[in-house]
């Protein structure tokens, strides 16, 4: 029953949210509602979960629910954030499609069910790509979109035939466990943006919608990750020549995106790209954990895709809330930012130490398992690098927070909340800065056309302004400029409504003024649009939106927290970990034919990754290791024993 | 005698080709729909009436939605590069390739599936190299449909809930080029172009400037710059990157 919810609140959620897009708040009300069903479904899904479609059965496991809460958990942090930051009306919808798709894909028994709706999954990440041809030469996201869900539509759905191993295939020395081995690993490596594939991900800020790294670069990545993944290892766990010269190039590949997508992340300037990079750089471990080739593997990297999808969600809201306070998302601009978000601080230690963890932690023995089963033992220092890496992208953002604050940030007014008001009439002293002051960021958007108007220059008396005050010509959907004018505002103004009116006059005109006269953003600040205050509008004010950013921060905060907490092995994700989803049940069910050992010689996968795993636990529904199963070809009914 | 699957196969890619191969968008949405409904027909055994009717209505909705986002005309296919009859050709001869050509025995299902198969595989090679994202968009659905009519004939007969997943991969795929190559919002919902294009857009040198008949040096009003300026702002588009 849960699934059925989870799947009608992912479709109900998605469908009116792409259907009334002209109606943002609808948009918003079916996005957060859907997403919020969809968690709470989610969390109820078991092992015993059934849902019977004709001759398939989907059935539920420990794993997939906690998948799918962390996913629809994440989904709804970000959305939360996009309502102060920012409402790409594409967003809600596209994750719930692809959730829908990501839930039939883990659950069903039917291997080329589930494989073909992990690639259905995919195809809702077209929704937050931007959808003009570029100008002046910008980057094109949409080709590079289409011809990425071409590679994963025809990878996976290729994959069907490896899964399913009919007789006559000879999986000992058959080139197309290579091609598929080979196809699956491509497809994957340029869904996460691994090196050298990596361009269109870096270009995501200019080509796709806000928010969009988390669908395309966090969640159906990993959401494909663990359906490869569920299989392979039974598949191609025995070793030929040829496969063993892909999995060279897979493991050339992991490494490159490890190391080079780390170091990217240290070397650009703008936070969008920084975070892609980082993304990018966590999403290696995953093509690692392909080319480990063995049952052992499964285990950390289900622990790790759960961390991944919680921790880089949270990173992603944390680079958009950032952006939001100081109207920037150039680093430049943002130095100082620590000084006036230091909550934002916090979360940024927090996703650190959730992506890496400290000894004895359940994701730093993942990562660690991972890397030490696909590496050979002179490329185990790969493991203390990506460790480095990682903490010196957390420092390097931290010491910039931590210098004397640039324009940008000098301006707002961080977390700090304001209780006290300002003397009236001072709304005419509105700071208003002239838009050459600070050169326009790149990827600033038009959110900076805002005036600033500090809370202490503010009038006694507050009141409350919404969006529908506002005309609808000067709503705007689909851009983080919308960050400004779309969420419910709280302003100060003149107590009487001549004063409302003259500061209401004052703030508004910057829409239509010319670009010397256009003030620049007041970051963290919002015009203010109330001809009618409410009576009771300024104490519900008072009480309840103190500060937007510090709104915002404790929000992004509790998410990472949320996410280290899963770091460890909390809610339960070290025992689902070891549980699995039906399709690992579906290919160890699938008869192995001819097990051939690797051969000892020149075989680039060390030895260690075929020896079994120190936790007997670590196999999927108790399977030892790579070891054949000769049982009925293909499982269309309910797995056997524990579905997940 | 002939047998169903044989000419559901051939309806297959004789809807493929027509998909690919028209400059029209409503025969590429036609052919496109044609190719959907009869390829579930190559299977055997026959799909449940069910899957039959969810695929019909999936092929409806394909339909609509390439239509949809070319129906104001000025989208269209760039057609085949290599010309309609070498299209054919190259179909045909894919066709009979997979039919006398059998890589394994025995075939778990129909053979013309594996000819159908491989026909619109190499159909949708092509186009996929191109840069043309309506024809890129339509080759990749048939190309999701040969590799499945190929998967039909090499694997295991495929289950009811397996044509509605691929029937809604196929409407993924297509919604997918469907947004992507459908026009701009004029409301701003896309915030696809800079403020630079805007204004170079906005900039006509052959217009004469504003007032400059009157022989006033300042104008009344702005000028069409900043009332550009002023509605691109509201439709949210981004500032030009300095």
């Amino acid at each position: 029953m849960s699934l059925l919810v989870f799947l009608l609140a992912c479709a109900a959620g998605a469908i009116l949210g792409l259907a009334v897009r002209p109606k943002a708040w609808i948009g918003k009300l079916a996005g957060i509602g859907g997403l919020l069903v969809a968690f709470i479904a989610a969390l109820l899904i078991g092992s015993n979960t059934n849902l019977s479609v004709g001759d398939v059965t989907l059935v539920g496991s420990a794993y997939s629910g906690l998948f799918l809460a962390c996913a629809a958990g994440s989904g709804l942090l970000i959305c939360i954030v996009a309502l102060a930051a920012g409402w790409p009306d594409e967003l809600a919808p596209a994750a719930l499609a692809s959730f829908a798709g990501l839930a039939v894909a883990l659950t069903a028994t039917d291997s080329g069910v589930a494989l073909a709706a992990g690639a259905t999954a995919t195809t809702a990440g077209a929704l937050v790509i931007m959808r003009a041809a570029p100008k002046n030469e910008g980057p094109d996201g949409r080709l590079a979109e289409l011809r990425t869900i071409a590679l994963v539509v025809a990878a996976f759905l290729f994959a069907g035939l490896a899964v399913t191993r009919p007789p006559y295939s000879n999986p000992g020395d058959s080139p197309v466990l290579v091609l598929v081995f080979l196809g699956v690993a491509v497809a994957l490596a340029v869904r996460s943006g691994a090196v050298p594939f990596h361009v269109p991900a870096a270009h995501l800020g200019q080509t796709a919608q806000a928010f969009a790294p988390a669908l395309l670069l966090v969640w159906i990545p990993a959401g494909l990750g663990l359906l490869a993944l569920s299989w392979s290892a039974t598949v191609f766990g025995n070793g030929n020549e040829w496969l063993n010269n892909a999995v060279v190039i897979v493991q050339l590949i992991a490494i490159a995106t490890i190391v080079l997508g780390g170091l990217a992340a240290l070397v650009h300037d703008e936070l969008e790209e920084v975070v892609a990079y980082s993304i990018v750089a966590d999403a290696g471990f995953v093509l690692l954990a392909l080319a480990a080739r063995t049952d052992a593997a499964a285990e950390p990297v289900r622990l790790w895709l759960l961390v991944f999808v919680a921790a880089k969600s949270g990173l992603v809201a944390w680079a958009a809330a950032i952006s939001r306070a100081f109207g920037t998302s150039n680093l430049a601009g943002l130095r100082g930012w620590l000084r006036r978000t230091p909550l934002l601080g916090v979360a940024l230690v927090v996703i650190v130490v959730a992506t890496l963890g400290w000894p004895g932690s359940a994701v730093y023995e993942a990562r660690s398992t991972i890397i030490r089963l696909a590496l050979p033992g002179s490329l185990q220092l790969l493991f203390l690098a990506s460790i480095v890496i990682s903490i010196a992208f957390g420092v390097r953002l931290f010491l910039l927070g931590a210098l004397e604050p640039s324009a940008d940030v000098a301006v707002a007014s961080g977390e700090r909340p304001h209780w006290h008001f300002a003397t009236p009439g001072a709304a005419d002293a509105a700071e208003v800065a002239p838009v050459d002051a600070a050169p326009a960021q790149a990827g600033a958007t038009t959110e900076a056309a805002a005036v600033a108007v500090e809370p202490e220059a503010a009038a006694p008396a507050e009141a409350t302004a919404t969006t529908e005050d506002v005309p609808a010509t000067t709503r705007r959907r689909g851009s983080r400029a919308a960050a400004v004018t779309t969420p419910m505002v709280t302003a100060s103004v003149a107590k009487d409504a001549e004063s409302a009116e003259g500061a209401t006059a004052a703030a508004v005109p910057e829409l239509e003024a010319t670009p010397a006269e256009t003030p620049r953003p007041a970051p963290n600040h919002t015009p203010n649009h109330t001809p009618n205050p409410s009576p009771w509008g300024p104490k519900l004010a008072v009480a309840w939106r103190v500060n937007r950013t510090l709104e915002i921060s404790l929000v992004v905060v509790a998410g990472t927290i949320l996410a280290t907490v899963l770091a460890v092995g909390g809610f339960g994700a070290r025992n689902a970990s070891q549980s699995g989803i039906p399709l690992d049940v579906a290919a160890h069910a699938t008869s192995s034919p001819s097990p051939v050992p690797p051969p000892p010689g020149p075989t680039p996968t060390p030895e260690p990754s075929l020896a079994p795993f120190p936790s007997g636990s670590a196999l999927p529904s108790g399977s030892a290791g790579p070891t054949p199963i000769v049982t009925p070809l293909k499982t269309s009914g309910p797995a056997q024993g524990d579905a997940g | 005698m002939i047998q169903l699957t044989m000419v559901a196969a051939v309806a297959a890619v004789i809807g493929a080709i027509t998909a690919l191969a028209a400059r029209d968008s409503r025969i590429v949405a036609a052919g496109l729909f044609l190719a959907m409904i009869a390829a579930p027909l190559v299977a055997t055994p026959e799909p449940t009436y069910m899957a039959l009717a969810f695929r019909l209505l999936g092929g409806l909705l394909v339909a609509y939605l390439l239509w949809a986002a070319t129906g104001t005309g000025s989208i269209s296919s760039e057609g085949s590069f290599i010309g309609l009859p070498a299209e054919i050709v190259a179909a045909a001869a894919a066709f009979c390739v997979g039919w006398y050509v059998v890589p394994v025995k025995p075939l778990a299902g129909p053979l013309a599936a594996q000819a159908a198969g491989l026909a619109l595989i190499v159909l949708a090679v092509g186009p996929l190299a191109g840069r043309n994202m309506l024809r890129s968009g339509v080759a990749i659905a048939v190309m999701a449909l040969g590799i499945s009519l190929l998967l039909q004939a090499w694997s295991v007969p495929g289950t009811s809930l397996g044509q509605i997943v691929t029937t809604a991969l196929m409407v993924g795929i297509v919604g997918a080029t469907g947004l992507l190559i459908s026009p701009t919002d004029t409301d701003g919902a896309g915030e696809t172009e800079s403020l630079d294009a805007i204004l170079e857009a906005a900039h006509d040198p052959d217009e004469p400037e504003p007032h400059a008949d009157l022989g006033t040096t300042e104008p009344e009003f702005e000028p069409k710059e900043v009332q550009v300026i002023g509605r691109a702002r509201r439709l949210g588009v981004r500032e030009p990157h300095q």
